[in-house]
């Protein structure tokens, strides 16, 4: 560890982790280039995109502006921590609202925080709020607040 | 024909969705380096010199390239085919600013100075950076992107009269 360097230990999609970084490292940088979790964006890299999205103690926020060592200690969730089953991704599939993908890592952790706390049926006012911080520059936003009210569905639409 | 009008998922979408998916940036290659491009932050305005000891110096860094490095002869879509030039370089817009600009035919002559720095007309006008460095400044105002029409528009006019 150089000498310059700091011990951070903090939980990633539940599992412990600890990792030697220089202390002005952000943790989009930490989690892409130290942990190799490139699910999370690295955009604008200055808090206007949202693609770097992740959650913090279960709270949204831009891992880009985040330097890593607040995270000491603290459970940091990203893209690959939802799996691969969760009824937003589902939902997203279903209807299309992955055109390239880039945004749609911080799409997801944002509106996985807002079906969590909202624990109903959400409007698209509601869901558009929520994702005011997260740029498509495919501008497919009809198509992602579409998915995001229908993921938030008891259930959800029957696979096809 | 099944598949006609029916919904269907995109090939490929649910690893852009999982976060699998590799764009350009999530490569990491063997002795993979990286590049910055360092940009003028001036429109339009001569590059006298380019200093990059104190980049050179810094930790890591592996090279700096300027168009002085450039391969002779080049040949790529950037570059002057007849001098084999590229169109920017260390002072290069120096020895080219003394003609004066021409409008060719369709009264271009903005869009010609943008294409070709020989044709700036603009004399150099003495400026202060943010940084209260002296520059010289070539800047002329662009045309709007919708020069083409109004160009037609102002043939169909002269047509009627």
């Amino acid at each position: 560890m150089s000498p310059r360097s700091v011990l951070l230990a903090f939980r990633v999609n539940g599992t412990p982790v600890e990792v030697a970084i220089p202390p002005h490292h952000t943790l989009l940088e930490v989690l892409r280039y130290a942990l190799r979790l490139t699910g999370t964006k690295q955009g604008c890299d200055e808090g206007d995109c949202g693609a770097c999205t992740v959650q913090l103690d279960g709270e949204p926020v831009l891992a880009c502006v985040t330097l890593a060592v607040q995270a000491e200690g603290r459970d940091v969730r990203t893209v690959e921590g939802l799996g691969g089953a969760h009824p937003l991704q589902d939902a997203l599939d279903r209807h299309d609202a992955a055109q390239c993908g880039f945004c749609t890592p911080g799409v997801l952790m944002s509106a996985e925080h807002l079906l969590r706390t909202a624990g109903r049926k959400v409007t698209r006012e509601e869901a558009a709020a929520a994702l005011a911080g997260n740029l498509c520059r495919c501008t497919g936003y009809t198509k992602i607040l579409d998915a995001v009210v229908d993921a938030s569905r008891e259930g959800g639409e029957p696979e096809r | 024909m099944s598949a006609v009008g029916g919904r269907h998922r995109k090939v490929g979408a649910m690893d852009r969705i999982r976060g699998v998916a590799a764009f350009t940036d999530d490569l990491a290659l063997p002795g993979m380096l990286h590049a910055k491009i360092l940009r003028s932050p001036h429109a339009h305005a001569r590059i006298l010199a380019i200093d990059a000891s104190a980049a050179l110096a810094t930790e890591g860094v592996a090279a700096v390239i300027t168009g002085r490095d450039l391969p002779r002869p080049l040949r790529h879509p950037a570059v002057d085919a007849r001098r084999e030039r590229p169109r920017a370089r260390e002072g290069a817009l120096r020895r080219r600013r003394r003609g004066r600009a021409r409008r060719d035919r369709r009264g271009h002559g903005h869009r010609g100075a943008l294409a070709d720095p020989r044709r700036l007309r603009a004399a150099p006008r003495a400026l202060r950076s943010r940084g209260g460095a002296r520059v010289r400044d070539h800047h002329q105002p662009l045309r709007s992107h919708g020069q083409p029409p109004q160009a037609r528009g102002a043939r169909l006019r002269r047509r009627r009269r």
